[in-house]
This record gives C-alpha cells, sequence and structure tokens, in this order.
C-alpha cells in the first residue's frame, strides 16, 4: 500500500492510491484554460508569441492546476490539459500522418480543428511523457495520464487515406500503445484512454474492444476508459468487454439515467460515476452530489467506485470548475463518513 | 430540370475573421458584454455570408445554412409544447451534439418556428430561390425521450399534426419547396409504415408548394419501395451511401429508382460526400455515379424530364469552410456537364 501523503519521497513508480482508500475523488482529464493561457495561445496562433513564451505559460497553469487539485482534495490528479486544445487534434498534431483541418462546429458555440489522416499514422515520439513527468515532478499525489482512444481518434478524423475504418483505427491503435507504453515507462500508474465515440456506432463495439486491446495489452497500469454522451443501451453490457480495469462515465447529464442501465445486468468493473454536469453552469448542491454517489453505491460496491465530473471540465469557467469540485469533494467526504 | 443545391446546413464559422463574427459574438453575449440581439445581428450576418457563398458556387436552390439551428432535433422542438429540453446526446454517428428532446405533455405548437428564418432567407437569396427545410417527425420522436410512455406512433403523429401548421404557413410565406428531413428512417426502415401516415398528416392542406423528403446517414436502398409511398414530389436519397466507395453498379442504382418511384418523381441525389475533407474529382464522380444515374432517369424522347437537384449526401456544417466551398465547386460542375449531356 503506498501512503500518499509520503509518496513525493518515494520513486514515481510506486506512486499509488492507497488501498484502503474508499471512493476516490479525480477528474476525467481537462481543467478550464485561464484567460491569461487563452490569450497567449491566441498570440501564438497570431504569430505575436514565440513557443518558448507560450510553453511557459502552459508549465506555470499546469503547475497551478495540480495545486489547486491538491488544495481542493482531489486523491487521483490529472495534468489538467493547459497544453491540449481538443482531445484528437492534440495528438493528430503529433503523430505523424495526420494534418489538421479548419474549424468544424462541436456543439452550440465550441468549435474544434478536425484532424484528416492524409498517410499512414505512425509514433513518431513521446507526445505525453514529459508533461506527465513535469505532472509527477509538481505533486506528490498520484497523477492519471490521459490518452485519446483509437476508436475515437479514427471516428473523429477526416480519413483521406485507408479507407477502411478498421485498419484506421487498428493503426492508431498501435500508436497508441507505443505512448501508453511510454508513460507506464515514465512512471505511469494509471493511464486512462479516452474513448467517447464507442457508444456512437453499436455495429462497431467489436471493433472497438478489439482497438483498446491492442492498446492495453502488455500495460502495467490500472487502465481506464471514458466514454460520454452516447447509445449506451445499444452496447451494453457488451461495453464491459473493453479490457480496461475503471469506466469513467457521466450519470449526472442522464439524470442518473445510466444507473438504471445497469441494473439490467450486473456492472462488473470499476466505476468512475460522473456526478458534475461539466455542460451546466450551475454548481450542484453538496445533497444533490451526495445523493448521486448514493444511488451509484446502489449499483456498484464502494470498493468498486471512484468519483469524478461527468466529463471534461474545460467547458466551464475556472471559478465554476473550483465550485462544482468542491461541492464533489465534500459530498465525497460525506459519504465516506457513512460507509 | 437539373439543379445544384446543398442538402441543408452549411458552416457557421471559417478560418478568416469576417467568418468568425458569430462565435465571438456568441461569447460576449456569455460574458454579458452584448445583449442577445448582438447574437441574432450577428446570425444574421453569418446566414447572408452562407447565401452569398451558395450564390458565389451557383446553385441554383439556397438554404439560410441553418446557421441559427443549434442542432437539427431541438431547434425544432423548442418550439413545440410538451416537449422539455434535456442532457446532450451524439448526433447519429458525428461528433456533434444534439440536446434531447424529452416529450411530457401533449404536443403542439406555441409560436411560428421556422417562418421568419424563411422570410429572411429568401429576401437575401433573390432572385435565386431559397427551399425551406425543417426536421421531420419520425426523427425529433425518435431522438427524443417519451416520458409520457404513449408510445413512438402516438409521439410521431402528434409532432406531426403540430408541424403540419408550420407547412402550411409556410407556404403562406412564400415556400415553394418545403424540404422534411428524416435521417432517422435509415436507422429504423421499420418505421417506414409510421412515417407515412405522419406525413400525410404534416403536409395535409398544403397546396401550392412541393415536399422534398430527404433521408441521410444510412444506405437508402432498402427503403426505395417505402419511400415510394410517401407525400412527397422529391426525394432525398444519398447516393454516396448507396453507391459504397467502389461507386458499384450505378447504373443499377438508378434503375431501382426507376423502378421504385412514380414517372413524375424527383431525386435530390447525394453524389458528393459532404462528410469527409476528400475532394472528390469532378470529371470521375461525374462519369462513376451522375451519368450512368442520370442516363437511366432521362426521360424517353419527347417526354417531360424529372426534376433532378445534385446535392451533397449531408449538410456541410460537418466540414471546414474552405472545404465545403470546394465542396459546392464541384456540385456546380457536376450540374454543368450534366446540363448539357441531359438537357
Amino acid at each position: 500500500m503506498s501512503d500518499a501523503s509520503s509518496a513525493g519521497t518515494r520513486p514515481s513508480q510506486e506512486r499509488l492510491l492507497p488501498a484502503d482508500l474508499r471512493l476516490p475523488l479525480s477528474t476525467i482529464g481537462s481543467f478550464p484554460k485561464p484567460d491569461r493561457l487563452k490569450q497567449a495561445r491566441a498570440g501564438f496562433a497570431r504569430g505575436v508569441l514565440d513557443a518558448e513564451e507560450l510553453r511557459r505559460i502552459e508549465r506555470e497553469e499546469t503547475a497551478a492546476c495540480l495545486r489547486l487539485q491538491e488544495s481542493l482534495g482531489l486523491d487521483l490528479l490529472v495534468d489538467g490539459e493547459m497544453y491540449r486544445g481538443d482531445m484528437t487534434a492534440y495528438f493528430a498534431e503529433n503523430i505523424e500522418g495526420f494534418r489538421i483541418s479548419g474549424l468544424v462546429r462541436s456543439y452550440g458555440n465550441r468549435y474544434y480543428r478536425k484532424p484528416i489522416v492524409s498517410g499512414p499514422v505512425r509514433w513518431p515520439r513521446p507526445v505525453t511523457v514529459d508533461w506527465f513527468r513535469f505532472a509527477l515532478e509538481h505533486t506528490h499525489l498520484p497523477v492519471k495520464a490521459i490518452l485519446t482512444g483509437p476508436y475515437t481518434m479514427m471516428d473523429w478524423s477526416f480519413d483521406e487515406h485507408y479507407g477502411s475504418r478498421e485498419a484506421l483505427a487498428m493503426a492508431l491503435a498501435e500508436v497508441i500503445h507505443q505512448e501508453a507504453a511510454a508513460l507506464v515507462e515514465a512512471g505511469a500508474r494509471y493511464v486512462q484512454i479516452d474513448e467517447p465515440a464507442v457508444s456512437v456506432r453499436p455495429d462497431e463495439i467489436d471493433l472497438a474492444i478489439r482497438a483498446m486491446g491492442t492498446v492495453t495489452a502488455g500495460l502495467g497500469a490500472r487502465t481506464i476508459t471514458h466514454i460520454c454522451y452516447g447509445d449506451f443501451p445499444a452496447i451494453y453490457p457488451r461495453l464491459l468487454d473493453l479490457p480496461v480495469d475503471q469506466f469513467t462515465l457521466e450519470l449526472s447529464n442522464s439524470d442518473l439515467g445510466l444507473l438504471e442501465l445497469f441494473k439490467t445486468s450486473p456492472f462488473t468493473k470499476e466505476l468512475g460515476a460522473g456526478v458534475l454536469d461539466v455542460h451546466s453552469h450551475k454548481v450542484e448542491p453538496v445533497e444533490l452530489v451526495r445523493e448521486r454517489i448514493a444511488a451509484a453505491l446502489a449499483v456498484v460496491p464502494a470498493s468498486r467506485l471512484f468519483v469524478n465530473p461527468d466529463c471534461g471540465l474545460k467547458t466551464r469557467t475556472p471559478e465554476e470548475a473550483e465550485a462544482k469540485l468542491k461541492s464533489m469533494i465534500q459530498a465525497t467526504r460525506e459519504v465516506r463518513r457513512s460507509l | 430540370m437539373i439543379l445544384a443545391s446543398l442538402l441543408n446546413s452549411y458552416p457557421r464559422i471559417g478560418d478568416r475573421p469576417a467568418e468568425q463574427v458569430l462565435r465571438r459574438a456568441i461569447q460576449r453575449a456569455d460574458r454579458g458584454e452584448v445583449p442577445a440581439s448582438g447574437v441574432s445581428a450577428a446570425e444574421e450576418e453569418m446566414i447572408g455570408l452562407a447565401i452569398a457563398e451558395q450564390a458565389a458556387a451557383d446553385m441554383d436552390l439556397l438554404t439560410d445554412g441553418q446557421i441559427r439551428w443549434h442542432d437539427p432535433v431541438s431547434h425544432v422542438a423548442r418550439g413545440l409544447a410538451g416537449f422539455r429540453l434535456e442532457g446532450l446526446l451524439r448526433y447519429f454517428d458525428t461528433n456533434t451534439y444534439y440536446r434531447q428532446p424529452a416529450a411530457t405533455g401533449p404536443i403542439g405548437r406555441e409560436r411560428p418556428l421556422l417562418i421568419d428564418a424563411y422570410r429572411l432567407a429568401a429576401v437575401a437569396a433573390a432572385p435565386r430561390p431559397v427551399k425551406a427545410i425543417i426536421t421531420g417527425p419520425l426523427t425529433i420522436a425518435r431522438l427524443s425521450r417519451d416520458a409520457r410512455r404513449r408510445g413512438l406512433r402516438d409521439l410521431t403523429l402528434q409532432i406531426s399534426c403540430a408541424l403540419n401548421r408550420e407547412i402550411l404557413d409556410l407556404e403562406a410565406a412564400g415556400a415553394a419547396l418545403i424540404q422534411i428531413d428524416e435521417p432517422a428512417l435509415a436507422r429504423f426502415p421499420g418505421d417506414a409504415d409510421m412515417l407515412r401516415q405522419a406525413l400525410r398528416r404534416m403536409v395535409s392542406g398544403s397546396t401550392s408548394s412541393r415536399i422534398l423528403l430527404a433521408t441521410s446517414f444510412g444506405d437508402p436502398t432498402p427503403l426505395l419501395p417505402a419511400l415510394a409511398g410517401m407525400p412527397a414530389a422529391l426525394f432525398g436519397i444519398d447516393v454516396t451511401a448507396a453507391l459504397g466507395r467502389e461507386d458499384a453498379d450505378a447504373a443499377g442504382f438508378g434503375s431501382r429508382l426507376v423502378d421504385s418511384f412514380a414517372a413524375d418523381a424527383g431525386f435530390a441525389l447525394g453524389v458528393v460526400d459532404g462528410r469527409n475533407t476528400r475532394l472528390e474529382n469532378a470529371d470521375e464522380i461525374y462519369e462513376r455515379r451522375v451519368r450512368p444515374i442520370l442516363s437511366v432517369l432521362r426521360p424517353p424522347a419527347g417526354g417531360p424530364g424529372r426534376e433532378v437537384h445534385l446535392v451533397t449526401n449531408h449538410g456541410l456544417e460537418f466540414l471546414p469552410r474552405d472545404t465545403a466551398r470546394a465542396k459546392l465547386a464541384i456540385l456546380a460542375a457536376l450540374r454543368d456537364r450534366a446540363r448539357r449531356e441531359f438537357l
């Protein structure tokens, strides 16, 4: 068992959550970018800020994000993705075979630069490992590494090269496995492979499972996947065959509807229960979050339950994100006392 | 008559500053720096730009680009009584979302939904005509949550009755062609009979306008016989999905269209892929998709020609703006060749 409070004195490879910790608190990955970072990114895009200066600001904000998570009381930290734009575009910018398109809409007033696969995809070098090491150096707590999964990278890119969804997904799986292995080599003991697109095409769940199998094969780490906003009834319980240890899922957006689904067939893996709606400005009262945790506990035992927001927090303002997390942490502590 | 047109939506953003006025206006409104009217003005500016780009690409029939639509489902449902908007869900197999309506009571139209937008677009596009676009009752019902638990059929029919008033108002506003989008049909082909009944209610009393029933998000081939019985003058067919990547047997597909539909049925043929940035070679597409189908659809000597629109198989909001413009140029080139050969 690792003692998180003294983990900083140990080699990073041993940085684990305490084995007796119930309802570990974590997040999905992204945090809101502060205004100064947004301005810096815009300045860099316009060519008025150089890469080194942008990197300096990204480092400062990443360190601040880690401090915030520690001070709030989260157990399993993330680096906050201050250096990433969109979850697919970031990796596409750093993997061979991609180019980046113009802006396309995601929802409402949110846009992203959708990647285009224009040649064979290859892993040129570690993409996120330096940031993972940076995070480890700035906290004593365990850090979760976050990657975008091969099925989602495939589904959310324009394919001008492979002409086969399967061929592209499996090629990407090899690439992402290499990145995941490099993270584990650097000390990652929790690796989350985000696959929000998995719930969109039920007829391709087998492909998603095979691709995830390639990514997680032989990884010496706890593996997690995050899936959200999709047609879960169409893929449950087959979903549980994705070869990972934990699923972080959005429960609040669906008004806990997913928990009803999990009553139809046992949820056999760890569940990271989404207890904060990241698409709402409203800060959930502690009591509401407590009720959501209690509802999750009715489906998954405390030994297999983690607590987190529905999805990445980058959709919220820094103030909203912090207030929501405080509510989540307070509620979790209260539930822990009742266990 | 052979026309070129985009199917429905157009990007509401681009990489140039002038193409980002709407995003900036919404951001300012979110921060309380401008009133909601500022967003509305920016929407109108982007609608004007979408129309201008379609006209510049020499499209024959324009749309307002659905610039004001947050998504194809909630934009219509939010104007109907009996619906409450809930959480976000992905829209079919796209990386875009829609806000899911929940049917909580009797469905009715609270106010005109699309009339002002149609009038605005018609003025901006003149003298080119504009097609009005509305999401159909099956798609809204299928993508909603039925909290009333009275069943899909009841919900679909109630929506169709509510939308009947919208069809009649669009017609009164001068819409000569009204496109009803039913992307859910390809996913739920067993709903075809129910949809036919719903559409009859939806278009009941319509006299001067013509209906274009558009399908997407799937191979329409198994649906052709059922589509032929729907109350529409034109049918939107995703040719790209029907033929597959290898453009298999386009002439055979054309024959299926002839065999399935009435002699005066028109088609909006989705021959250009609206969901992939890969730019089709117009000459190649013409030879492999357009010519074989039009050769079969060609009228007998002296007979009236079918109305054919060459369209993208999806709205173009899934593409970056520069690619969308390039796709329109491909449509125009296909239309020009088709006219030279078949008119």
